[in-house]
């Protein structure tokens, strides 16, 4: 049974690491899937992009009409990709922190597998018009009940691969880790209770909705890329973390104060719940700059020598601060929210925080995973990624802001107001192929790097010909 | 922070207390809201079945992405308006001259009557409104105020009022969305527009909106050759948007079911917690589905 988990403590640390890694390479299952998910997400939103500037395009195609690709392209980034990848990186973080090896291999390939099966009848559903209708709650119940089944069996193997650490201090990562593992499955049944299973009534079908999609971006799927910068940056530049009072007064600001947002002015919702918004994300700027200081001053104090993969995470974090400020903005001034604006705050977060945390910390992973060392395809990944979120995302920022000036101006028709952000719908078209292109060259690599892994194994096992060039497992920290 | 309890503890109490605040507190005070008396009739109604089936068909076709269905306002302004001559005319004619030196008072007062309402004072604050109304009523004029809600929204006629709860009181799934790639549709139903248009403007936008965004809705529509009689169904299509061919386009169960939801989509109905005056003209006479919660009653027209 690979349940039980292996004290590494009295081996050396060479071997402790091989060990660790050894028992995460199931893990390579759900990164594999979520970075086809990713490609598949980006190729909906592709679509969806286009068709904002050629409106017949597919117009006889009922599944990929442009209500079906936005929300595909959405839902398969957060559950197919960010959620999954993420966990996947969490609880080999998890293990290298606690220099335990992972508990439950196979549950977690098993869970795995459901949990690409739940997405996939997720993604159908929304495709042949069975959505439930509730933003970033699409999926039917099938779907959902299959997810939350699944992720409570991986979560389960998180928590219990906690337990396991080895004495000591627990650091950052680990706290982010253990708050998002619990959030992320409270917050979820939580709203598909109310909504879907006993639904509420009327308008509290938006509040709930408000306090879920803030929930999912703010405390899960931010508490899983903190985690990630946490223990990525002070490990590739090889200092300690500046300070631990920052990270204490950072992970419980935005635990506290994380859940409380998701409405924005002007919505039919009771007055003090939109000035709580507004006030909660006023406060989630205590989190960003505890955070985002800590981090930055670690940068400082390590050497000036050039690592790779660091750009991804020093990106991550930058965009990680203006998200929280966009998200301010879209919440107080009235109808910003509703402009391209919103939308390119979401996907500045998505692909700029989100993506590229996630995809650093999958370059790294995968490397130590496989054994296989190549840097094919990086550069690409990180470039197509950041000029791509920039055209899409940041593009979008900047037609919103136009767009809002007309829209807060009832003199000017409607028509009129779209009018003005047509150049930067195509502009941005350009930024989601780059993402295309960026997803594309990342897929490549982890495939690639998975394939010779397993020619390699196959080779061991036959015990014949000269394994491939391998590169010793990377050091641990 | 070495004790995973204590950060069970913690993220635990925090996730509650987000919950209690943002999810139990407003059903409490939301969660049971009732339908209430508007003149009679009870607010909001059911939809009837057809537009009922077509709310479904605006969740599948995801028309939220694009559709807001919640009106804003940034805030109200006040008319006064007299509604007769009163009974010291030289008096009201004296005061309405010092209350708005602009207007020529003895006109103004002389075409004002219970059917006509004069406007004397437009878009000022509540302040300087009660002021007015107060003097008015004082030399004998029977003065009113009318609360006009102001915005963007409603310079673009989408409603006459901001959204409240009420108004989604029987939706399911509730269609607020967060996107205004296209206009709001809170109120889509009270603009002029009837079932052909409506279903023009779904087969294919820019027959109805030179620019349009928003994607041709074909798949709604069946393309069937046409026979020795024209189905009396068929759209009229403008010849630069019709299919090639022999064909006729008719539109599907779905696409009626739609255009009636949309065309039932109309919240502009005042409520005690949101007032507002009627859209009708001011030439017409002071409308009689006069707002109960407010001392309006009488017509405003748009900007």
């Amino acid at each position: 049974m690979n349940g039980s988990p292996t004290s590494t403590a009295s081996l050396s640390r060479e071997e402790q690491v091989a060990r660790i890694d050894a028992s995460c390479r199931v893990l390579l299952i759900p990164i594999v899937a979520a970075l086809v998910w990713l490609l598949l997400s980006s190729v909906f939103m592709l679509i969806t992009s286009v068709k904002l500037h050629s409106p017949t395009l597919l117009a006889n195609c009922a599944w990929l009409t442009y209500g079906h690709t936005r929300p595909i392209a959405n839902d398969a980034f957060v559950y197919g990709f960010a959620s999954q990848a993420g966990l996947a990186i969490v609880l080999w973080i998890l293990c290298r922190l606690g220099r335990t090896t992972l508990v439950g291999v196979v549950p977690i390939a098993i869970a795995s597998l459901f949990w690409n099966l739940g997405v996939a009848i997720g993604v159908f559903a929304i495709l042949t018009g069975r959505t439930t209708g509730f933003e970033w709650l699409e999926f039917p119940s099938a779907g959902s009940a299959i997810l939350i089944a699944s992720y409570a069996i991986i979560g389960i193997c998180g928590l219990l691969t906690f337990k396991a650490r080895q004495p000591g201090d627990t650091y950052p990562s680990q706290w982010y880790i253990l708050a998002a593992l619990f959030w992320f499955p409270w917050l979820y049944t939580t709203a598909r209770l109310l909504l879907i299973w006993f639904p509420a009534r009327g308008v509290m079908q938006l509040a709930v909705n408000g306090w879920y999609a803030n929930g999912l971006f703010t405390l899960w799927l931010t508490g899983i890329v903190l985690a990630i910068l946490f223990y990525f940056i002070p490990k590739l530049v090889n200092v300690p973390l500046h300070s631990r009072t920052l990270a204490v007064i950072g992970f419980w600001s935005l635990a506290v104060f994380g859940g409380f947002g998701g409405f924005y002015r002007g919505q039919p919702l009771p007055a003090w719940m939109i000035s709580v918004a507004i006030s909660g994300a006023a406060i989630l700027l205590v989190p960003m700059i505890a955070t985002v200081s800590n981090l930055w001053l670690t940068l400082g104090e390590g050497t000036n020598a050039r690592v790779p993969l660091l750009g991804f995470f020093k990106t991550s974090l930058i965009f990680f601060a203006l998200g929280t400020v966009f998200t301010l903005f879209a919440t107080v001034v009235p109808q910003l929210r509703l402009t391209l604006f919103g939308e390119g705050a979401e996907q500045l977060a998505l692909y700029g925080f989100i993506g590229l945390a996630l995809f650093g910390a999958i370059h790294y992973v995968v490397s130590r995973l496989t054994g296989v060392t190549s840097d094919r395809f990086i550069g690409a990944n990180c470039w197509a990624t950041l000029i791509g979120a920039l055209l899409f995302g940041g593009v979008y920022l900047l037609g919103g802001i136009f767009q809002h000036k007309r829209l807060i101006n009832g003199e000017i028709v409607f028509t009129d107001v779209m009018n003005i952000t047509k150049p930067f719908i195509r502009i941005s078209t350009i930024g989601v192929l780059l993402l295309v292109i960026g997803n594309a060259a990342i897929l490549a690599r982890v495939a690639g790097m998975v394939r010779v892994c397993c020619r390699h194994c196959c080779r061991c096992c036959s015990d014949e010909e000269q394994p491939v060039k391998l590169k010793p497992a990377g050091a641990a920290r | 922070m070495n004790h995973g309890p204590l950060i069970f503890l913690g993220v635990l109490a925090s996730f509650v207390a987000s919950w209690w605040t943002l999810v139990f507190a407003p059903h409490l005070q939301i969660g049971t809201d009732k339908a209430v008396e508007v003149d009679g009739h009870l607010y909001p109604k059911g939809r009837p079945g057809l537009a009922s089936q077509g709310h479904q068909v605006y969740v599948a076709n995801g028309c939220v992405q694009c559709h807001s269905q919640q009106v804003q306002q940034d805030g109200y302004t006040f008319d006064v308006v007299i509604t007769g001559a009163g009974t010291n005319a030289e008096n009201v004619i004296k005061v309405l001259a010092s209350v708005a030196p602009d207007i020529k008072a003895d006109e103004l007062f002389a075409k004002a009557s219970d059917n006509a309402p004069q406007p004397v004072l437009r878009n000022v604050p509540q302040r300087i409104a009660e002021d007015a109304q107060r003097r008015l009523k004082r030399a004998g004029a029977p003065a009113q105020m009318v609360f006009i809600p102001v915005g963007p929204d409603m310079a673009r006629q989408w409603g006459m009022r901001r959204s409240v709860g009420k108004d989604y009181l029987y939706d399911y799934p509730v269609q607020v969305g967060n996107s205004r790639l296209g206009p709001d549709l809170a109120n889509v139903g009270a603009r002029p527009w009837d079932d052909t248009w409506h279903l023009l403007h779904l087969y294919h936008p820019r027959t109805m909106v030179k620019g349009s965004i928003m994607p041709a809705y074909q798949y709604l529509f069946e393309e069937r050759p046409k026979g020795k009689q024209p189905s009396p169904h068929a759209l009229s299509i403008p010849e630069e948007f019709a299919p090639k061919g022999d064909v006729e386009v008719i539109p599907t169960p779905e696409a009626l079911q739609l255009v009636a939801y949309l065309r039932s989509l109309n919240v502009n109905t005042p409520l005690f917690e949101a007032p507002a005056t009627s859209l009708a003209p001011s030439s017409a006479p002071a409308s009689t589905n006069a707002p109960a919660a407010t001392n309006a009653p009488v017509a405003n027209p748009p900007k």
